[in-house]
């Protein structure tokens, strides 16, 4: 059967191909650019890897590698608690009401906050608190309280996904509220938690505005013992008289691989998550029963 | 009120809210001890709304507001002395639709226990092997209690979580709606496993077919828009109904 | 048998106050909320006292505010369509092969950091080489697309993640009552997806106003190229003149109030986008 809009007409077949066109052009011009790193950085980082550093810096791209992955995984690791009861108390303790969800629209609106705010609070207020040294200290609170609410409505949002009548069978076999939560709903919930908190962690990991912030602060020090491979890589390019040296290219691509790994293990993590929520088959949500 | 020799449950004017709306109105009931007794009505009488309330479930929503008295062997289970896990420990619910949590099926009916403090592994073996026995499950499942709960059959799962309510040892068993969304022969298995489990637990089913409550009840409570509108032995009900509301439900004349 | 031995254990809990694991909640809940109000506290407080004490440079707080807004718009026009297009096509015709493949591609490069893109613009811009200068006014188009090129990812799985949401059932009372591919996206899909179109376009927008590295890289690079760029604000937006005045001391009493104002611009812009997913929400049910 033809109709007017059916793709089998002509111009059915033009949308369709444009759709299609688009869509893998888009996508064409990310790998593209990838691609074009990975070819101009894989032979700067190899060298680098073998031979330890770049004969122009004196900065060591290994040990700023460790550096940058340290400091976010332990800010996570700082946030994390605080996080995961502030996330459990909204979802499974707190009554609805008002507070509740003024509670929620303000770790809502604080997570998707921009970075440089953050950076300010670093700059503003941790910075000249602690004062000059604690640079590292200070790059982990910064860190910390940036991921803070955002690790918060991840830890809620992941809960809220849990089927309900999970919740609902553990506690009526008599299971506490806490019982329920780690015994029947994190088993669940923990794999989209977990998942989330890495892509969050990747988001931050690459970001560039805190630091730049905390390094501001001591206008002669230009964040040198605090240096992370985003700053680094925004430094030198901007300092630099040539912008396509292969040390950039270099940093760049570890930079890539660093985010896109965390994203990658993200992503497997989530699938299996979904592959474990799919087959329960009642999926009802929002009411007990 | 009709007697009841040994009530398990004793409900004094239970009404429940749920905000402004009362889904029930001032019910009293005696629940008899070692038997099934069975409450009917049409959708939205309030059948889920008092098996909820006799095991305080109903909490759970924030909006729900419970008056009167559910006495447990006497005693207040909404009294300020009550522990409400153990209330839900002592009465079992098993919703409406059978849902597996998803982990083995040994887990799934070890969670209970555990959740009340067994950790020994010999007993929850023992303790799995005798729930799902009692459930009917086991000639099914043995070889294979490490498998994913959630790739068994409909039946099978409804029948597993009868198992997972057994193995905290209740006094009380609440069924809602027993064989819901079940085909007609694990429908039938459901029904002996219930006519089995009277012998040694006091059951409360809900359901809105009059045929299954005829087959598997000792007792029968009528519910209408959150009234009680009729209690009394299965066949005494079903002989010489009292109220014509209940008449026209057995005979299925609805107006 | 260990259920007897816990009955005591259970049976005691009363009315009365118990330090439990809720308190250990509560307490954690407050903290957080102690340490967000703490951030928002600082900078109002820093907005306000600059505000009542100093003359502030209102022209630069504006313009920087309407670059902000300008500079992210259009990544926006240029991302959404794309991203659209994207999602129709993942979701709605491609076999379920490359759909995957490109979903694992775009989720992935979603994470790539936004110095990674201003620094591939720098290169392929070729700013630095070039010797008379850039004009500022040309670095507004380039800030664009690279923020599309940064948000495109992002904002295709976003969308994807919620066209998903829409129930298969729709669709297939749709095919089922006769209707083309092509009637099924523009009939069907289309009206269950609007709200979530929308809220991807703010949520877009949050994002790139907020982003600091690309601009600030352009900007650096125009100003490194000429030195009336280095005297130009035009293309200051509201991270990249935070940045340089926290920098280089510029416009220290504009920080905090431009800080404030792209907070409340925030959100704003992410408290309408939910509003658009809730209003979502409703529809389907
Ligand atoms: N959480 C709730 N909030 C508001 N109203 C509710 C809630 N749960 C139940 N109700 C209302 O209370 C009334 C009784 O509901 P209940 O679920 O007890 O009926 P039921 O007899 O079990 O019906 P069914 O046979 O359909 O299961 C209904 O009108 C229902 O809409
Ligand atoms: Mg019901």
């Amino acid at each position: 059967m033809r109709d007017r809009h059916s793709p089998q007409t002509y111009t059915g077949g033009i949308i369709y191909s444009s759709i299609i066109l688009i869509s893998w052009l888009a996508a064409g011009i990310l790998i593209f650019y990838v691609g074009y790193l990975v070819f101009r950085g894989f032979g700067p980082l190899v060298r680098f890897f073998r031979d330890g550093a770049f004969a122009e810096t004196d900065n060591i791209l290994l040990p700023l590698w460790f550096r940058t992955l340290s400091l976010l995984f332990g800010g996570a690791l700082l946030a994390l608690p605080l996080a995961i009861g502030a996330g459990v108390y909204l979802s499974e303790y707190a009554r609805e009401n008002r507070l509740k969800q003024w509670m929620l629209a303000a770790v809502g609106g604080l997570a998707e906050m921009p970075p440089i705010v953050y950076g300010l609070f670093g700059w503003g207020a941790l910075a000249p608190y602690f004062g000059e040294g604690k640079q590292t200290l200070i790059f982990l609170l910064t860190s910390a309280v940036w991921l803070l609410p955002q690790l918060v409505s991840v830890t809620y949002s992941a809960l809220k996904e849990v089927p309900v009548s999970f919740r609902r069978d553990s506690l009526a076999l008599g299971g506490s509220r806490w019982q329920t939560t780690w015994g029947a709903l994190m088993p669940c919930a923990g794999r989209f938690l977990a998942a989330e908190a890495l892509g969050g962690m990747a988001r931050v990991g690459g970001e560039t505005a805190p630091v730049i912030m905390i390094a501001a602060a001591w206008p002669s020090f230009h964040g040198q013992s605090l240096s992370t491979l985003p700053y680094h890589l925004y430094r030198s390019v901007v300092e630099s008289g040539e912008v396509a040296s292969p040390h950039h290219f270099g940093t760049a691509l570890l930079l890539v691989l660093t985010s896109v790994c965390l994203q990658g293990a993200a992503l497997r993590l989530k699938r299996t998550g979904d592959s474990l929520a799919g087959s329960v088959h009642e999926r009802e949500r929002g009411r007990w029963y | 009120m009709v007697l009841v020799r040994h009530p398990k449950l004793v409900v004094r004017n239970l009404s429940v809210y749920y905000g402004d709306f009362q889904a029930l109105s001032s019910i009293s009931l005696n629940i008899p001890s070692g038997a099934a007794t069975a409450v009917i009505g049409g959708s939205g009488a309030g059948k889920s709304s008092l098996l909820r309330s006799l095991c305080r479930m109903n909490e759970l929503w924030d909006n729900v507001r419970t008056e009167g008295q559910v006495l447990l062997d006497g005693h207040d289970i909404y009294g300020p002395d009550a522990d409400v896990t153990e209330v839900r420990r002592r009465v079992g619910l098993i919703a409406r639709h059978p849902s597996p949590f998803p982990k083995s099926i040994f887990e799934n009916v070890a969670y209970g226990p555990r959740l009340h403090g067994v950790r020994d592994r010999r007993e929850l073996d023992e303790i799995v092997k005798r729930s799902l026995k009692q459930a009917g499950l086991w000639n099914e499942v043995k070889g294979r209690l490490q498998e994913f709960a959630l790739n068994l059959s409909p039946g099978q799962k409804a029948r597993l979580c009868i198992a997972r309510a057994l193995a905290v040892q209740p006094e009380v068993l609440l069924i809602d709606d027993p064989a819901y969304n079940l085909d007609p022969v694990s429908a039938a298995k459901i029904e002996d496993l219930i006519l089995e489990l009277k012998q040694e637990y006091t059951l409360v089913l809900a359901t809105n077919s009059m045929q299954q409550a005829g087959r598997v009840s000792d007792y029968i409570a009528f519910l209408s828009e959150g009234f009680l509108v009729e209690f009394g032995p299965t066949s005494d009900v079903f002989a010489r109904p009292k109220d014509k509301r209940t008449e026209d439900y057995i005979t299925g004349r609805f107006s | 048998m260990g259920i007897e031995s816990t009955k005591e254990k259970l049976a005691s809990t009363g009315q009365t106050f118990r330090f439990g694991p809720e308190t250990i909640l509560k307490l954690a809940t407050a903290a957080t909320l102690v340490v967000l109000a703490a951030v928002v506290i600082f900078v109002v407080i820093g907005a306000v006292r600059s505000v009542l004490l100093v003359d502030l440079d209102l022209d630069l707080i504006l313009t920087a505010v309407v670059n902000s807004l300008v500079i992210a718009a259009g990544a926006v026009v240029v991302a959404l369509p794309v991203g659209l297009l994207s999602a129709l096509y993942i979701t709605e015709l491609a076999p379920s092969k490359p759909a995957k493949m490109f979903w694992t591609t775009i989720k992935v490069l979603s994470a790539v950091p936004s110095v990674v893109i201003g620094f591939i613009g720098l290169v392929w811009l070729g700013y630095y080489e070039s010797s008379q200068g850039t004009s500022p006014l040309r670095l507004y188009p380039a800030a664009s697309l690279l923020l599309a090129l940064m948000v495109y990812p992002s904002l295709a799985s976003f969308l994807i993640e919620h066209f998903r949401r829409i129930s298969p059932s729709l669709r297939a009372s749709s095919y089922a009552l006769g209707a083309s591919r092509w009637q099924t996206i523009v009939y069907t899909v289309y009206p269950a997806a609007r709200s979530s179109i929308a809220a991807a376009g703010f949520f877009g927008l949050g994002r790139t106003m907020g982003d600091t590295a690309i601009v600030l890289m352009l900007w650096q690079a125009a100003a490194r190229s000429s030195l009336t760029a280095s005297q130009d604000h035009r293309l200051f937006t509201v991270p990249t003149a935070i940045v340089m005045g926290a920098e280089l001391g510029w416009h220290h009493s504009e920080l905090f109030p431009m800080a404030m104002l792209i907070m409340i611009l925030s959100l704003a812009i992410s408290s309408l986008g939910r509003r658009f997913m809730q209003s979502h929400w409703r529809v389907q049910e």
